[in-house]
């Protein structure tokens, strides 16, 4: 009989041969301070730029009346992972918290309607990597069914939908090399399907959203190789939804991503890359979130991350607060806001900010030891729901809502998990 | 200077009926603590992750936040313990991601698992490279770390009925390779 324990001792010693230095380590933390250093420096600035624009402005913050607090209507739909032997389940609540119930099993993305009544999600089958076909399922969990049961690529990884709800774009993979790869749409019964992007090399896509008006799509196109540490960067794009029209977003010396670093060292990043970039609602700028470095730079995670605002045909770039550790960028659907986290210096914090720069203010705190980070719009711009984290433990977060003041900061769930996505329907399924 | 007299975390360990390995010395600063825990933690991770640069890279990550909040790790029961959660939750955020990653064409763990292909006259290493990744963990957490498959399931992010399934069929191999070579 073997000694497992033995076993694994011995296989150590022949391993191991150097072990990691106390230097190394010590380097390693230098470049996390250095970063914290930066964050530091440009949060006082944001949280003086605030002070002082509402100063100017004559800004006033109203605390709301206790006993009536402001509640957006709709439904939250989320993805929630317990224990990665079970996979995610994916639940509706309402912005009270109150309501919840179980809408589906198997998936962790999804796009909801524009009409709010049912979600696009990835049918995965578990026995065949990386196999998907576009689905969607009512919000009140009624009448699941396939898109597609059939499509001449390996896989069509839904994405979002148009603004009419008459079509949606997804992703497809296919064999390396092969033209079949890149942004697709199709009708909302899953037919006329239309090739919209052909990535080069590895490259691959990603849509984040159609523009307002249906004529455009925004999406991250990823950059094949990965650098040392094996983290994932992209540049954004907008290009016509007849495929015309390619034209990239983040200017150069910018780049996208990656997603798993998190900022400043904050301990847990696993922030949606489709929340890094949006419309504005009248489709004409986008918000987004970017290292301000070269891709093998950004990689190392030692760099600044800037949220930017361009025009959609590419032009004018420019970053409306000082580059910090700046992790996604969500531009209000209604209103005059853009959402954003940052990390402040360790653990992130959600902030608001007018698109030209000013009335930028904090709407969490992490100074009770927890992080907050992922920052989604309720449909009518009132409100948000966010990630946060008050432990070390990865998978101990819990979604959280407030109001765009500031007032009724509320937990939405009771349950530590990892909540990979969420999104808000204008759509009422509780009674 | 803080003392420390707690041993590996060895939740109900009742399944390996063994005491848990290298209780903790006392009055261990941060960098001493270092010393004494880098190369089990190492070893550990290499056979886990069975890629020597990744297991470098979460050492160095795990022991950092170790460091950033050493007052408070300093005075719990189980140091130690804390710092292998913090290394197998990094290890499993990173999973995590890659699996995501995974799903959009990309790759962001290593590709190569060394230690099964590693060219070595050691038997030790060639034994536990005839085991899939998730067996190796689930062997290096319980029979190793001597944690239970209920405190191992929570390390690993699956269910302890899964960790006694792949530690059952890892078990198994070893079994047949055992066989196999004498």
């Amino acid at each position: 009989m073997i000694d497992e324990r033995d076993l694994v001792e011995r296989a150590i010693e022949a391993l191991v041969k150097d072990e990691p230095s106390f230097d190394g380590l010590l380097r390693r933390r230098e470049r996390k301070q250095r970063n914290q250093r930066v964050a530091a420096g440009v949060v006082a600035v944001v949280v003086a730029a605030a002070v002082a624009g509402a100063a100017a402005l004559g800004y006033v913050r109203s605390p709301k009346p206790v006993g009536s607090v402001h509640r957006p209507q709709g439904t939250i739909v989320f993805s929630r992972q317990t224990d990665a032997s079970q996979g995610d389940f994916v639940f509706t609540v309402e912005p009270g918290g109150s309501a919840r119930r179980l809408l589906k099993k198997g998936f962790d993305m999804f796009s909801v309607s524009p009409d709010g009544s049912q979600l696009l999600f990835p049918n995965v089958n578990e026995n065949r990597t990386n196999w998907a076909l576009p689905a969607v399922v009512s919000l009140d969990g009624s009448h699941p069914h396939l898109l597609r049961r059939h499509v001449p690529m390996t896989t069509l990884w839904p994405d979002a939908w148009s603004p009419d709800g008459t079509r949606f774009v997804g992703n497809a993979r296919a064999p390396l090399g092969s033209s079949a790869a890149g942004l697709y749409t199709a009708n909302s019964h899953g037919t006329d399907l239309f090739q919209v992007t052909s990535p080069p090399g590895r490259g691959n896509d990603l849509a984040i959203a159609y523009s307002p008006d249906g004529s455009k799509i925004l999406f991250l196109r990823f950059i094949g190789a990965q650098g040392d540490q094996g983290h994932a960067v992209a540049d954004l794009f907008t290009v016509n939804v007849d495929g015309t029209g390619l034209v990239r977003l983040n200017p150069p010396g910018t780049i996208l991503g990656p997603w798993d670093l998190g900022g400043a060292g904050a301990p847990f990043a696993p922030v949606l890359d489709r929340r890094t970039a949006s419309w504005s609602p009248d489709g004409r700028r986008v918000t987004f979130a970017a290292a301000i470095a070269t891709p093998s730079e950004a990689e190392s995670g030692t760099v600044e991350r800037g949220l930017f605002v361009v025009n959609a045909d590419g032009r004018n770039a420019h970053r409306i607060v000082a580059p910090g550790q700046i992790l996604d960028a969500q531009w209000a659907p209604v209103g005059d806001w853009i959402a954003f986290s940052q990390a402040d210096p360790d653990l992130p914090d959600i902030f608001v900010v007018h698109p030209d720069g000013t009335g930028a203010r904090s709407l969490s705190s992490s100074s009770a030891g927890a992080g907050s980070w992922g920052p989604v719009w309720a449909p009518d711009g009132s409100a948000l729901v966010f990630t946060r984290n008050g432990s070390d433990y990865q998978f101990a977060s819990e979604l959280w809502f407030v109001n765009v003041d500031g007032s009724g900061l509320t937990q939405l769930t009771h349950t530590p998990a990892e909540y990979f996505s969420y999104e808000w329907s204008s759509f009422r399924t509780a009674s | 200077m803080r003392v420390m007299n707690g041993p590996l975390r060895a939740v109900g360990n009742h399944e390996t009926k063994r005491e848990p390995v290298h209780p903790l010395p006392v009055e261990l600063s941060f960098d001493e603590f270092f010393e004494v825990e880098r190369g089990r933690l190492f070893g550990a991770l290499i056979i886990v992750t069975g890629n020597r640069a990744e297991a470098e890279e979460l050492l160095q990550d795990a022991f950092l936040k170790v460091w950033e909040r050493w007052e408070r790790v300093a005075v719990m029961d189980e140091p130690v313990g804390f710092l292998y959660r913090t290394a197998l939750n990094l290890h499993r955020k990173r999973i995590r991601r890659a699996a995501v990653a995974l799903r959009k064409g990309m790759d962001l763990l290593p590709d190569a698992d060394e230690l099964a292909v590693v060219e070595t006259r050691d038997e030790a290493v060639r034994l536990l490279g005839r085991l899939t990744p998730r067996e190796r963990a689930a062997i290096v957490v319980t029979a190793y770390l001597g944690y239970s498959s209920e405190e191992a399931g929570r390390l690993l992010g699956i269910s302890a009925q899964t960790v006694r399934v792949l530690t059952s069929r890892a078990r198994a191999t070893l079994r047949a390779a055992g066989e196999e070579s004498s």
